[in-house]
C-alpha cells in the first residue's frame, strides 16, 4: 500500500495544501486564519474531503509554519527571562557592538530597541569556566534558587541558562536546569549548550535567548494544531515540521529546539525548486520563489547548500542554526518605482505590500509597483488575475506610471508609459542579477550550466528576462507555481544536527578524544531518529563533517571527515588546503591548523514521492488558445509592441509546444514565454522553456 | 534656490552620459564588488582586529585614484584611500619616473606613510594595477589594520619620538612584481615585526582580495565597455556630488564655532589639547575649518592630514546629511561625497602635522572633531544630530612574547573599547558603540580567552552617569580583565576630562577612566568585581587588592605583572530634551534594570521610587503636574 501525505504550507495569507496518495495530486487553497492551526487543519480536512480517503489513512502530516518567525518579527513570546555569568549581563545588549549602519546618527541599534530579554530579567549568577575547561569560580546554587523565584515572580515563563565557555564544560549550565525544573516545573528553559554548543558567546546567547521565547509558543501551536487534527479525524497521522536545514522534525524534536524551523517556508522552496528540477533530470539549478514582497533565490549546484552559521539572521537577531542558502531580496510584484531627490531610479525596497497594493487593485496605492509595471506592458491578463476572483485596472498602473516615472528625467528610458514599465523591471531584474551572480559566479558556479526554477506568483514573469540576461539557455515553471513551497514539504528527509567545539591544534588532538566526540554525537543523533519511531538499520544515515581553520583565523571551513584510521590528520589536512584554495586562492602549507568543531548529521529518507503524470497530447497547443493580446517586450530604449498569443495553462496537455512570444496564464502565476524561446509542456504538467535564437 | 544654483544642478544632471538604468545597474555591481573583496579579507585573515572587528576598507579607483566604490566597513577608511593612491603617486613622480613606468600588469604595491596619504601607518594599503589593452585604466584597492609593524612597542605606540619609531614605513613598494613575489622584501618585512605569521597570512588575504577586485572589474569591462564603466563611474561621483549639494543647500547659510579639550599628548602630562571648529555654509558647499587647533604635538598624536583629517570630516558630514536611516534612496559611497566639504587645516598644526613628527595615534582627535561639527550644527538642524557623543575610545594593545616562540614571535591583542552615541531626537542615545566616526567590531571574550593569556571579568555597561534626557545618552563600557602573564600594554585613549555635552535641556553625560588594581597574590583566586558595576572610588575591595590606581588615558609600554587586574570605563554620553519629560514609566524601567538608581531617578528625572515602586502623588508634585 502506497502512503498518503498531506503538505500544509502556511503563508501571511494564504495557506496551502497539497495531497498525494501515489495515484494523483491534489491541491488547495485557503486564507489563513488568525491562529494558523485552525487553518492549517481545516486544509488538511477540506483536501482530504475532495478524495475518497479516510481520514484515518493519512499517513503523515507535513508542515511547513512561519509561527516562530512572525512571533519573532512582532516582538511576542514568552515572557523570557536568562541566568547568565557574573560579568557578562549585557552580552545580548552590546552584542559585537558594531552599529547597524555607518553612516548614519538616527539608526536603530535593533537588539537594543527590542531586546529578546530585558535587562531587569538577566540575572548574574556567580560561576565561571575558563579554557580548557576549568572551573574558576563554582556554581552558587543558592543564587540561581534565588534569582529564579525573582524572575518567577516577575511573570517569567521560560529561561535562557547562557554561562560562558560551557561549550568546554555543560556541567553548571546542565545543574541550573535541574535545579529550576526541580523548584519549578512549570517553566520551560533551554541552556544555551543544547541549543548551539559553540563558541561566541552573543551570538550562541542570542540564539538561546530566542529559543527559549518561541519554546513554549511554538508548543502551544503545535498542540493545538495536533488537536485539531484529531478532532478532524487524523489522530493516526504523524506530524513532521519543516526545518531551516531542509530536513524534517518531529513535534517532540521541534518543542526543544523550536529555532530550528526559523526559515520553514524559504527552505521548501528550494526543495521545491530541486524536486522541479529532478522531474526534468536536471540537477545544478537556479531557483527564483518570486512572490508580492520579496524574491527568495538559491543555487543548488547538485546538492543543497548552507549558509555559513556566523551570517545567518533571523529579524534582524543573529541565530547560529544550520539553514538552507537562500537568498531573501525586497523584489516582489509589491515593490515600488521611484526616483530619489536626484533624480536617481530605485525598485524596492519599498512595497506597497497587499495594502494599498499596487495601484491597479484601486486599493488607494498611488505609487507604481512591479505588478503595475507588468499590466501596464500587457503581461498580466486584466480580466484573470488571480483566476478573476479579484479585479484590477489597468487604467490605473498606467496612470502611476505616468505620475510618478514618465519625463522625470530628460532621454528615452522614461519617456513613454511602455518605457517607463521596462526601466522598472530592468532595474527589478538587475537587482535579482546581482544577487543570483553573487550566488554563482562569484562562488565558481557557471550559470550557463544551470537551469532556471521560477516559481511563486511573479517569478515566471521574470524568468526569461533573468535568463538572457545570466546566458542560461533553459527554464522550469513547476505545475501550479503559487503553492510550489507546499510540493517542497512533501521532499524533506527527518534530519537533526548536531555540533560540539574541540578548538585545538590538529597536530596535538589525539584520536580518541575526536573519536569519542564523534561517537557522543552519533548517539544524540540516533536516539533523536529512534524517538521519532525510525528503524535505524533500515533507514538511519549519518554525514561526519570537521570545521577547520589555521589559527588565529576566525572563520571555519567545512570538510568531510572519516575516521581516524591511517594518516588521518594529512587526509584533513589536504582537504583543508584544497578548500583553503578554491575559497580564497592561496594556502600556507607549513601553518598549524586548528580543529574546531566536529559535526554529525543524522537522517532517514523520505518516503519517495513520485507526482503524478497529466495528460498527454500533440505539439499543437491550439485547444488552450484563449486570445491575442498586446504585449510590450524589448528594453527601455527599444520597445516592442508585439500581438501574442495567451494561452491557458490548466487546458495545456503534456507534450504542447508554445513559441515565443506568448502569455500563458493560470489561476495564481503567469508564465512570460519571450521571443526567442520556446516551451514545452512536460508529462508532469511542468513547462519548460528552452532558448531558440543565437548567441546565448 | 537662486536660478544659478538650479541652473547648477541641471548642468550636473545633464552631465550624466549613461541613463539611470545603465547606472543603477552597474552601481549595483560596483558595490557588490566592494563588499566581495571586504568579505574575503574577513574570512581569511588571521589577526582578530580584521577578522573579528573588521577595521578594514576596500574599493575600485579610476586612474587617477579618485573612487568609484568602496565597501561599508570601517569609516576611517571608507574614503582614505584615494589619499593613499595618490600619496603613492607623489613617491614615485619623487623618485623621477612616471606611475606608467613604473607599474606593470600583475604588481602588487604595499603603502602605508603618514606623509604620503596613509590614514595612519599600521592601516597598510595593498594596491593592484587593474590594465585593459596595455593601458592602465584604474586600480584594485584595499586597506587593513596589521597586528604590528615593528612599532617601538607591540601593537600600537603614543609616545613616540618621530615617524621613524612608528616602524616598518612602505613608499609605494613592490611586493609583487609582474605576478612574481619579490622574496627579498617579504623576508624583511618577516624579520621586522613582532607578528611575522599573522602578517604575512594578513597580506595575503587582502593581496587575495585585491586581485578578485581586479578580476571583477574585468569581468564589467568585458559586458560594458571599458568607456562605459569608466562613464558610469563618473556618473555616479556627479550623483553622489549632486546629491550632497543638494542637502546642504537645504540648511541655512551661516558660520558656526565650538572648541573642546582632550586630555593630553601620552607625554607632557595634563596639557590639554585644543581642539577648534568652525563650520560655514555657504550655498551649497561646507567648510569645516580647523585652522585654530592645537598646534602639533612631539609624541605620536598627531593626525595625518589628507587620510585622517580630511575624511572625519567628509564623514561626518554625510552621515549628518545622508543618513542612510533616514534616506532610502541609493546613496553610492565614492569621491562625488568629498567635493562639496572643505576641510581647512593650518601646516603644523595637530590636524595637519609636519614630518618628522609621528602621527600615529589620531582616532580621538577625529572623534572630538565629528562631535563638535555635530554640536556646531545643533540648531541649524536639530532633528538631524544628537547630543554630545563619548567622543574618545579606547585603542587598546596587549602584548608579550609568544612562550612557544623563541621570541620571535609575540602574542598581540587589538582592542577597541567603543563608547557611546548620545540622545536623538527620537531615540535613547545607542550604548557601547564606536563614536561618530568609528564602527568596528568587539571580539567575543570567549575568543580571547581561547587565543590569549588573560581573563575577562567585566565586560558590560557602565551604570552610573548616563546623561539624563527625554531621550538618555547611550551608556559606555565598563571591562575588567585579569592578567595571567607579564603584559604589555599601550592605550590610546581620551575623555578623562571632556565631559559629553547634553543638548535642549538634556543633562551632560560623564567622563571616561581606567584604573589599575594590584594584588598580593597571582590573582588567580581574587575577586574584583562587585556584584554592580561602581566607579572604582565608590568600590568596596576584598583584602586581595593592594592599591588602586588611576591611570593617564595615553600609556605607551605599560606593564602588567600577573594577577594584576585593569578596568576601563568608557565615557557616558549626553541627553536630548529634558528629563522631565520622560515618560514616568521608562525612567521607572531604567531604574529597574540598574540602568540608575532612585536618587537618580528623582534628582534628574523628578520620578519619586520608594521601596522599588513608584510614588506617583509625590513624582506628580516634583514634577509640576
Amino acid at each position: 500500500m502506497t502512503s498518503v501525505l498531506v503538505g500544509v504550507d502556511v503563508g501571511g495569507t494564504n495557506t496551502d495544501v497539497i495531497l498525494i496518495d501515489g495515484e494523483s495530486e491534489e491541491t488547495y487553497k485557503l486564507p489563513t486564519t488568525d491562529d494558523p492551526s485552525k487553518s492549517s487543519a481545516l486544509g488538511v480536512k477540506e483536501i482530504v474531503e475532495q478524495t475518497d480517503i479516510d481520514p484515518g489513512d493519512i499517513d503523515t502530516v507535513l508542515h511547513g509554519t512561519t509561527v516562530g518567525t512572525n512571533a519573532l518579527i512582532e516582538n511576542e513570546g514568552a515572557k523570557t527571562g536568562m541566568l547568565t555569568t557574573q560579568g557578562f549581563r549585557d552580552v545580548i545588549h552590546i552584542g559585537r557592538h558594531r552599529k547597524a549602519h555607518t553612516f548614519s546618527i538616527q539608526f536603530e541599534q535593533h537588539q537594543q530597541a527590542r531586546p529578546i530579554v530585558p535587562r531587569r530579567y538577566r540575572k548574574p549568577i556567580s560561576e565561571r569556566i575558563y579554557p580548557p575547561g576549568e572551573v574558576v569560580r563554582p556554581l552558587d546554587e543558592d543564587e540561581v534558587l534565588t534569582a529564579t523565584e525573582e524572575l518567577v515572580d516577575d511573570g517569567i515563563e521560560s529561561i535562557a541558562i547562557c554561562y560562558m565557555h560551557s561549550y568546554l564544560d555543560t556541567t553548571h549550565e546542565d545543574r541550573t536546569k535541574e535545579l529550576i525544573q526541580e523548584h519549578y516545573p512549570e517553566i520551560t528553559v533551554s541552556t544555551s549548550n543544547e541549543v548551539v554548543n559553540q563558541f561566541r558567546e552573543y551570538e550562541r546567547f542570542t540564539t538561546t535567548a530566542i529559543n527559549a521565547r518561541l519554546a513554549p509558543v511554538m508548543q502551544s501551536y503545535l498542540d493545538r494544531f495536533e488537536q485539531r487534527l484529531e478532532g478532524h479525524g487524523f489522530g493516526d497521522a504523524e506530524v513532521l515540521i519543516m526545518q531551516s536545514n531542509g530536513g524534517m522534525a518531529s513535534v517532540r524534536e521541534v518543542n526543544k529546539k523550536p529555532i530550528t524551523t526559523m526559515l520553514s517556508g524559504p527552505a521548501a522552496g528550494v526543495l521545491s525548486g530541486q524536486f522541479t528540477g529532478r522531474q526534468a533530470d536536471e540537477e545544478k539549478l537556479i531557483t527564483l520563489d518570486m512572490g508580492g514582497t520579496s524574491a527568495d533565490i538559491s543555487v543548488v549546484p547538485g546538492r543543497l547548500l548552507e549558509r555559513d552559521p556566523r551570517d545567518s539572521k533571523i529579524a534582524n537577531y543573529p541565530t547560529v542554526t544550520q539553514m538552507l542558502d537562500v537568498e531573501t531580496i525586497g523584489s516582489g510584484g509589491g515593490s515600488i518605482a521611484w526616483f530619489d531627490d536626484a533624480h536617481g531610479f530605485n525598485v524596492g525596497p519599498k512595497s506597497a505590500g497587499s495594502n494599498p497594493g499596487p495601484a491597479c487593485l484601486d486599493q488607494g496605492g498611488q505609487q507604481p509597483t512591479i505588478t503595475d509595471a507588468q499590466v501596464a506592458l500587457g503581461r498580466i491578463d486584466p480580466e484573470d488575475f488571480l483566476g478573476g476572483s479579484i479585479e484590477i485596472d489597468p487604467e490605473l498602473s498606467s496612470e502611476a506610471i505616468d505620475d510618478q516615472l514618465v519625463g522625470v528625467v530628460e532621454g528615452d528610458p522614461f519617456a513613454t508609459t511602455e518605457r517607463a514599465a521596462l526601466s522598472t523591471l530592468e532595474v527589478a531584474n538587475s537587482n535579482m542579477y546581482q544577487s543570483i551572480r553573487e550566488q554563482t559566479i562569484r562562488r565558481g558556479y557557471d550559470p550557463r550550466e544551470y537551469t532556471f526554477v521560477a516559481f511563486g506568483g511573479a517569478g515566471p514573469m521574470h524568468a526569461c528576462d533573468l535568463a538572457e540576461e545570466l546566458k542560461m539557455d533553459s527554464v522550469l515553471v513547476p505545475p501550479s507555481p503559487g503553492i510550489a513551497s507546499a510540493q517542497g514539504l512533501l521532499t524533506g528527509d527527518i534530519q537533526y544536527d548536531n555540533q560540539v567545539t574541540v578548538s585545538q591544534r590538529l597536530s596535538r588532538v589525539d584520536a580518541e578524544t575526536v573519536e569519542g566526540r564523534v561517537e557522543a554525537l552519533e548517539k544524540r543523533g540516533i536516539e533523536q531518529l529512534k524517538g521519532d519511531g525510525i528503524d535505524i538499520d533500515e533507514r538511519a544515515e549519518l554525514h561526519h563533517s570537521v570545521d577547520m581553520l589555521y589559527e588565529g583565523q576566525g572563520y571555519e571551513l567545512n570538510v568531510e571527515y572519516d575516521g581516524t584510521d591511517g594518516d588521518w590528520r594529512s587526509r584533513l589536512r589536504e582537504r583543508f588546503e584544497d578548500k583553503h584554495e578554491t575559497e580564497y586562492g592561496h594556502y600556507f602549507d607549513e601553518d598549524p591548523i586548528e580543529l574546531l568543531n566536529i559535526r554529525v548529521r543524522a537522517t532517514a529518507e523520505s518516503i519517495p514521492y513520485e507526482p503524478t503524470t497529466i495528460e498527454r497530447g500533440g505539439e499543437d497547443p491550439s485547444d488552450a488558445y484563449k486570445r491575442n493580446s498586446e504585449v510590450i517586450f524589448g528594453d527601455s530604449r527599444a520597445p516592442k509592441r508585439l500581438d501574442v498569443p495567451r494561452y491557458e495553462r490548466e487546458a495545456l496537455v503534456a507534450g504542447n509546444v508554445v513559441e515565443g512570444p506568448a502569455i500563458i496564464d493560470e489561476f495564481d502565476s503567469t508564465v512570460v514565454v519571450n521571443p526567442d524561446w520556446e516551451a514545452t509542456v512536460q508529462p508532469n504538467g511542468a513547462i519548460k522553456i528552452h532558448y531558440t535564437g543565437e548567441n546565448q | 534656490m537662486s536660478t544659478d544654483e538650479s541652473e547648477r544642478q541641471r548642468g550636473l544632471l545633464e552631465e550624466r552620459e549613461l541613463d539611470p538604468v545603465t547606472l543603477q545597474v552597474i552601481g549595483g555591481e560596483f558595490d557588490t564588488i566592494a563588499d566581495e573583496m571586504g568579505n574575503k579579507m574577513i574570512r581569511s585573515s588571521f589577526s582578530s582586529i580584521i577578522r573579528e572587528s573588521e577595521d578594514l576598507g576596500s574599493g575600485l579607483f579610476l586612474r587617477d585614484g579618485r573612487e568609484i566604490a568602496e565597501s561599508d566597513f570601517t569609516p576611517m577608511h571608507v574614503g582614505s584611500l584615494p589619499g593613499y593612491l595618490r600619496g603613492m603617486f607623489e613617491c614615485i613622480e619623487e623618485r623621477g619616473q612616471t606611475v606608467e613606468e613604473v607599474t606593470n600588469p600583475g604588481d602588487v604595491f604595499f603603502h602605508n606613510h603618514p606623509y604620503y596619504g596613509a590614514s595612519h601607518s599600521p592601516d597598510v594599503a595593498v594596491i593592484v594595477p587593474i590594465f585593459v589593452d596595455d593601458e592602465l585604466v584604474a586600480w584594485s584597492a584595499d586597506t587593513a589594520h596589521i597586528l604590528d609593524i615593528g612599532t617601538a612597542t607591540p601593537g600600537l605606540a603614543i609616545d613616540l619620538y618621530d615617524m621613524y619609531a612608528e616602524g616598518q614605513l612602505f613608499k609605494a613598494r613592490k611586493v609583487v612584481s609582474e605576478g612574481e613575489r619579490v622574496e627579498e622584501i617579504w623576508q624583511h618585512i618577516r624579520d621586522n615585526t613582532r607578528t611575522p605569521r599573522m602578517n604575512e597570512g594578513d597580506l595575503e588575504a587582502m593581496i587575495s582580495a585585491a586581485e578578485i577586485g581586479k578580476e571583477r572589474y574585468l569581468e564589467l569591462v568585458d559586458k560594458y565597455g571599458q568607456e562605459t564603466v569608466k562613464q558610469a563611474g563618473e556618473d555616479l561621483m556627479a550623483y553622489a556630488e549632486d546629491l550632497l549639494r543638494s542637502k546642504i543647500r537645504d540648511l541655512p547659510d551661516g558660520e558656526w564655532h565650538e572648541v573642546g579639550y582632550l586630555d593630553d599628548d601620552g607625554r607632557n602630562r595634563d596639557e590639554r589639547i585644543k581642539i577648534d571648529v568652525k563650520v560655514r555654509i555657504e550655498g551649497d558647499d561646507l567648510t569645516v575649518d580647523l585652522t585654530d587647533s592645537n598646534d602639533q604635538v612631539p609624541t605620536g598624536f598627531n593626525c595625518p592630514v589628507d587620510g585622517a583629517t580630511k575624511v572625519a570630516a567628509y564623514f561626518t558630514v554625510r552621515a549628518l546629511l545622508m543618513d542612510t536611516y533616514v534616506h532610502d534612496e541609493y546613496i553610492p559611497q565614492n569621491s562625488g561625497t568629498f567635493e562639496p566639504v572643505n576641510v581647512e587645516t593650518r601646516k603644523g598644526s595637530i590636524y595637519d602635522p609636519e614630518p618628522p613628527a609621528a602621527a600615529y595615534a589620531r582616532i580621538n582627535q577625529v572623534d572630538m572633531m565629528g562631535d563638535l561639527i555635530m554640536k556646531a550644527l545643533r540648531n541649524a538642524m536639530p532633528e538631524r544630530v544628537m547630543a554630545g557623543t563619548c567622543s574618545q575610545v579606547f585603542f587598546t594593545s596587549y602584548s608579550g612574547p609568544d612562550p612557544e616562540s623563541e621570541g620571535d614571535e609575540y602574542w598581540v591583542y587589538l582592542e577597541v573599547n567603543d563608547g557611546s552615541y548620545g540622545g536623538r531626537p527620537d531615540k535613547d542615545g545607542v550604548d557601547c558603540v564606536g563614536a561618530l566616526i568609528h564602527n568596528t567590531r568587539n571580539r567575543p571574550t570567549e575568543d580571547i580567552e581561547l587565543s590569549h593569556p588573560m581573563r575577562v571579568e567585566r565586560y558590560e555597561l557602565r551604570e552610573d552617569g548616563h546623561g539624563a534626557g527625554r531621550h538618555r545618552g547611550g551608556h559606555g563600557v565598563c571591562r575588567e580583565t585579569t592578567f595571567l602573564v607579564d603584559t604589555v600594554m599601550s592605550t590610546e585613549g581620551d575623555g578623562k576630562h571632556h565631559t559629553p555635552w547634553g543638548a535642549f535641556g538634556g543633562k551632560e553625560g560623564a567622563g571616561a577612566g581606567m584604573y589599575h588594581l594590584r594584588t598580593d597574590d597571582d590573582g588567580s583566586d581574587a575577586v574584583f568585581y562587585s556584584r554592580r558595576d561602581r566607579s572604582p572610588d565608590q568600590m568596596e575591595f576584598g583584602d586581595e587588592v593592594d592599591e588602586v590606581e588611576e591611570l593617564y588615558t595615553k600609556v605607551t609600554g605599560y606593564a602588567f605583572e600577573p594577577g594584576d587586574h585593569f578596568i576601563v570605563r568608557s565615557a557616558m554620553s549626553g541627553g536630548y530634551g529634558d528629563p522631565y519629560e520622560r515618560p514616568v514609566e521608562q525612567v521607572y524601567n531604567d531604574y529597574r534594570d540598574d540602568l540608575i538608581d532612585a536618587d537618580t531617578a528623582r534628582d534628574d528625572y523628578g520620578v519619586v521610587i520608594e521601596n522599588g515602586e513608584i510614588d506617583r502623588e509625590a513624582t506628580r508634585k516634583l514634577r509640576g503636574n
